[in-house]
C-alpha cells in the first residue's frame, strides 16, 4: 500500500499552498470542489428519490391497493428499493463527500488526485441507478441491504475502492504527524465496507455458504454496515463539527480510543443478535445479544463526550444551523443505540422480533442519526467549497424541524406499532386480521411523518439548488465572506 | 441566550468557523497526551466498562448453550430440560414382534399370490398344501435354504426354484412367516417358534436348494 501511495503521490504531485491559513484553507477547499460537489448533488438527488420510495412504501402498507396496477412498484420491490436507496444512495453520498472534505481539511494541504474521487463517486452513482432499475424490474437478490442485483454488485464495490483509495491518499498526504479521531473512523469506515461487502458477496453469492451459514453472513453483513460504515461516517462528522461550530473541544477526548476500539469490536457482532431463537448453534446468537449489550460501553463515552461539549455551549447551538443537526444527530443517535441494546436482549426480542420495530429503529439510527449528521455537515461545507452564503436561513430552519419532525414521527410510530403489533400476536386469543387491522392507525401515522420527511428533502433540494443557481452577490465574490478561524481554546484543569 | 437573540434576531447565513484545523488537530493532540488523574468521565467510563462485563458473564452462563454447535437450545433450563428426557425411565418395550404377514407381502406374494393360492402350472400353492401344514420342519428348512427341481404338490408336479431365504431374515422372521402360512386362508397348523428354526439353521448350516428326493421321509 505504501508503495501504491507513493507511487500516486510521485506522479500526481501535490503543491503546498503556502501564506496564511485562511489562503491555505481556500487551496484545499479548491482541490475538492468539484468532487465533494458532486457527491452532495447526486445525495441531495438521492434524498428525494429515497423519500418517495419511503411514502409509497408506506402508504402501501396501509392501504395495499395504492399503485397496485404497476407490478414495478409492488411493495416486495418498493420496499428494499426505498432501503437501498436510503443507504447507497444518500448516506453513502453524503458521509463520502463529508469524510472526503474533512479528511483534506484535516491534511492541512490539498490532496490533488480529485479526478479519481470524481470518477469513482460517478461510477458509484452508475451502480446505485443499474441497482434500483434491478430491484424494480424483479432482478433483486434475498438479503437485506444486498438487494442490489448481481451486474449491479461489481461496479459499486469497484467504485467505492475508488474513493477508499482516494481517502487513503489524503492521510498519507497530512500535513501534520498528530492525528485526530475524525480520521480513525473515516479510515474505519473505508476498509469496514472493503472487508464486509466483499466478505458477504464471496459467502452469499459468488461461493455460497452451505444452509443457515448465509443467514448468519447476511445478518453479520447488516449489522456491520449500519455499525461499521455509516455510523463512523456520522463520528468523523459529529467529531469535527462540534468543535468547528461551537469552538468547544471534545469533553473527556482521552477517551475516544477506548471508544473507537470498544464501538468497532462490539458493533461487528451485534448484527448476529437478530438471530435469536432461529435455527443456528444457541451460542452465535448470545454473541450478538452480548455484543449488542457491550455497545453500552463506547454508547456511553459518546454520549458523555458529545452531550457534554454541546451542553457547555448550549446557548451557541440554536444561533449556528450545522449545530442543530447535530444535537439532533446526537440524541438519535443514543435513542437508537439504547433501543439497539434494549430490542437485542432475548426477552423483548420474544415480543419485537420480525415487527415493524426494527424498521423504525434502523431509521431512526440511519436517517436520525448519520442522515441529519451528514446534512450538518452539507450545510457546513457548502458555503466553504462554493464561497457563497446559505440562501435562506429561515428555510433551512424549517426545513431542520420539518424533517426532524418527519424522522421522529415515522420512527415513534413504527416502533410502537412493532411493540403493539408483537404483544397482540403473543396474545394467542386474538384474531391475525385483528392485530393487523388494530396496527393500522400507526402506519397512517408513519405515513404522515414521510410527507413530512419528503417535505424536508424538497426544502433541501431547495435551498442546495437555489445556492448553487443564483448569482454571486458583491459579498460573496471577496474572500472575506468567511473569517478566519480562531485558535481552538483548551485551558487544562 | 435573550442577549444572543437581541443581537442576532436571524440565523446567520453561513457558520464562521469557530476553530481552525491547525489548533483542531493540535489541541485534542495536547488533551490525549496531558495526564489526568480523575475526571467524571473516566469514572463513568470505568463503570460502563464493569456493568458490560458482569452483564457478559452472566448471560454466557446462562444462555450460551454450553457452545453446543449442534444445539440450537439457548438457556440452562432448556438443555437440563432436554438431557432429562432423554435420560427418562423407559418402560421394558417386550419382545420384538415380527408382522410375518407384511413380510410375505413383500417377499412371497408376487409368486404365491396374496390369497396363497399360487398360479397354476408355474407357484405351486400354500393353500392346503402337504408341504406347509405338514411337519413344521419342512417350511422351515425350504425356507432356509429354498428348493429346486420337480415336486408334487396336492397332485400338481411343478418344476421351478424357491429362493433360500436364511441369509436374508433371521431366526423370528422366518418363524413369523411360517406362522402365517400355516394359519391363514383356511389353514390351520400349529406355530413354531424361533428357537426351532434356530436350530435347523444350526443342524442344516449352509447349503445348496433341497430336492424333492432329499425331503421325501416328510412325506411317508
Amino acid at each position: 500500500m505504501r508503495f501504491i501511495c507513493n507511487l500516486c503521490s510521485s506522479l500526481f504531485p501535490s503543491l503546498e499552498g503556502g501564506g496564511s491559513q485562511r489562503e491555505r484553507e481556500l487551496g484545499i477547499d479548491a482541490s475538492t470542489r468539484f468532487a465533494t460537489l458532486g457527491t452532495i448533488k447526486a445525495s441531495v438527488f438521492w434524498l428525494l428519490v429515497a423519500s418517495l420510495l419511503g411514502l409509497i412504501s408506506s402508504i402501501k402498507l396501509h392501504s395495499p391497493s395504492y399503485l397496485a396496477e404497476f407490478s414495478c412498484l409492488s411493495y416486495g420491490k418498493v420496499y428494499p428499493a426505498f432501503w437501498n436507496v436510503l443507504v447507497y444512495g444518500w448516506l453513502f453520498n453524503a458521509g463520502l463527500a463529508c469524510v472526503c472534505w474533512i479528511s483534506a481539511r484535516l491534511a492541512g494541504r490539498p490532496i490533488g488526485n480529485s479526478y479519481l474521487l470524481t470518477i469513482a463517486g460517478g461510477a458509484w452513482n452508475f451502480a446505485v441507478i443499474v441497482g434500483l432499475v434491478g430491484i424494480l424490474v424483479g432482478d433483486q437478490r434475498p438479503f437485506r441491504l444486498l438487494e442490489f442485483p448481481s451486474y449491479a454488485a461489481p461496479l459499486l464495490f469497484v467504485s467505492f475502492l475508488g474513493m477508499g483509495i482516494w481517502i487513503l491518499l489524503a492521510f498519507k498526504a497530512r500535513a501534520y504527524r498528530s492525528t485526530f479521531v475524525s480520521q480513525w473512523y473515516v479510515l474505519a469506515a473505508v476498509f469496514s465496507f472493503v472487508w464486509i461487502y466483499m466478505i458477504a458477496q464471496v459467502m452469499i453469492f459468488l461461493v455460497p455458504a452451505q444452509g443457515v451459514f448465509q443467514s448468519v453472513v447476511a445478518s453479520w453483513f447488516f449489522g456491520n454496515l449500519s455499525g461499521l460504515v455509516i455510523a463512523p461516517l456520522a463520528f468523523a462528522t459529529l467529531y469535527y463539527l462540534i468543535p468547528k461550530t461551537l469552538g468547544q473541544h471534545i469533553v473527556g477526548y482521552r477517551q475516544s480510543g477506548i471508544a473507537f476500539w470498544t464501538w468497532l469490536a462490539a458493533s461487528s457482532c451485534s448484527g448476529l443478535a437478530a438471530l435469536v431463537n432461529g435455527p443456528f448453534p444457541a451460542w452465535v446468537a448470545s454473541v450478538g445479544v452480548i455484543a449488542s449489550f457491550a455497545l453500552f460501553l463506547p454508547v456511553s463515552i459518546f454520549g458523555m463526550q458529545f452531550v457534554s461539549s454541546l451542553l457547555s455551549s448550549f446557548s451557541k447551538i440554536w444561533d449556528s444551523l450545522s449545530a442543530r443537526f447535530v444535537a439532533y444527530s446526537v440524541v438519535a443517535f443514543l435513542v437508537a443505540s439504547l433501543l439497539i441494546v434494549f430490542g437485542s436482549l432475548r426477552g423483548p426480542q420474544e415480543t419485537l422480533q420480525f415487527t415493524q420495530f426494527e424498521n423504525g429503529l434502523r431509521f431512526l439510527f440511519l436517517a436520525g442519526f448519520g442522515g441529519m449528521a451528514f446534512m450538518g455537515g452539507s450545510y457546513f461545507i457548502l458555503p466553504r467549497l462554493l464561497n457563497k452564503e446559505l440562501p435562506s436561513s429561515g428555510l433551512i430552519d424549517v426545513q431542520f424541524w420539518i424533517q426532524g419532525l418527519g424522522i421522529f414521527v415515522i420512527a415513534a410510530s413504527l416502533i410502537s406499532a412493532g411493540s403493539a403489533h408483537g404483544a397482540l400476536l403473543n396474545g394467542s386469543e386474538v384474531d391475525t386480521v385483528q392485530a393487523l387491522a388494530s396496527v393500522q392507525p400507526y402506519f397512517f401515522i408513519a405515513t404522515l411523518g414521510f410527507v413530512f420527511f419528503l417535505s424536508g428533502s424538497l426544502m433541501y433540494a431547495v435551498s442546495f439548488f437555489w445556492m448553487l443557481l443564483s448569482s454571486r452577490s458583491e459579498k460573496e465574490k471577496s474572500a472575506e465572506l468567511l473569517k478566519s478561524a480562531p485558535e481552538l481554546e483548551y485551558t487544562p484543569s | 441566550m435573550q442577549d444572543d437573540q437581541q443581537d442576532s434576531p436571524q440565523l446567520p447565513a453561513i457558520d464562521q468557523g469557530h476553530a481552525n484545523d491547525e489548533s483542531l488537530i493540535r489541541t485534542h493532540a495536547r488533551i490525549r497526551r496531558t495526564p489526568v488523574a480523575a475526571s467524571p468521565v473516566t469514572f463513568f467510563t470505568s463503570l460502563a466498562l464493569i456493568v458490560v462485563f458482569v452483564f457478559a458473564w452472566f448471560y454466557v452462563r446462562r444462555y450460551v448453550g454450553d457452545m453446543d454447535s449442534q444445539g440450537v437450545l439457548s438457556s440452562r433450563e432448556e438443555l437440563a430440560a432436554m438431557q432429562a428426557y432423554i435420560n427418562r425411565p423407559k418402560e421394558d418395550p417386550g419382545p420384538v414382534v415380527v408382522d410375518g404377514a407384511a413380510l410375505y407381502a413383500q417377499q412371497c406374494v408376487a409368486c404365491h399370490q396374496a390369497t396363497g393360492q399360487g398360479l397354476a402350472g408355474a407357484f405351486p400353492p400354500l393353500v392346503g398344501s402337504e408341504w406347509v401344514t405338514g411337519d413344521p420342519n419342512l417350511p422351515i428348512k425350504v425356507l432356509l435354504s429354498g428348493l429346486s427341481g420337480e415336486i408334487v404338490v396336492k397332485g400338481n408336479t411343478y418344476n421351478g426354484a424357491m429362493p433360500a431365504f436364511g441369509s436374508v431374515w433371521n431366526d423370528a422372521e422366518i418363524a413369523a412367516v411360517v406362522n402365517y402360512i400355516r394359519t391363514s386362508w383356511g389353514n390351520e397348523a400349529s406355530e413354531v417358534a424361533p428357537e426351532e428354526v434356530a436350530a435347523i439353521r444350526a443342524d442344516t448350516g449352509s447349503r445348496s436348494p433341497w430336492t424333492a428326493a432329499e425331503l421325501s421321509e416328510y412325506f411317508e
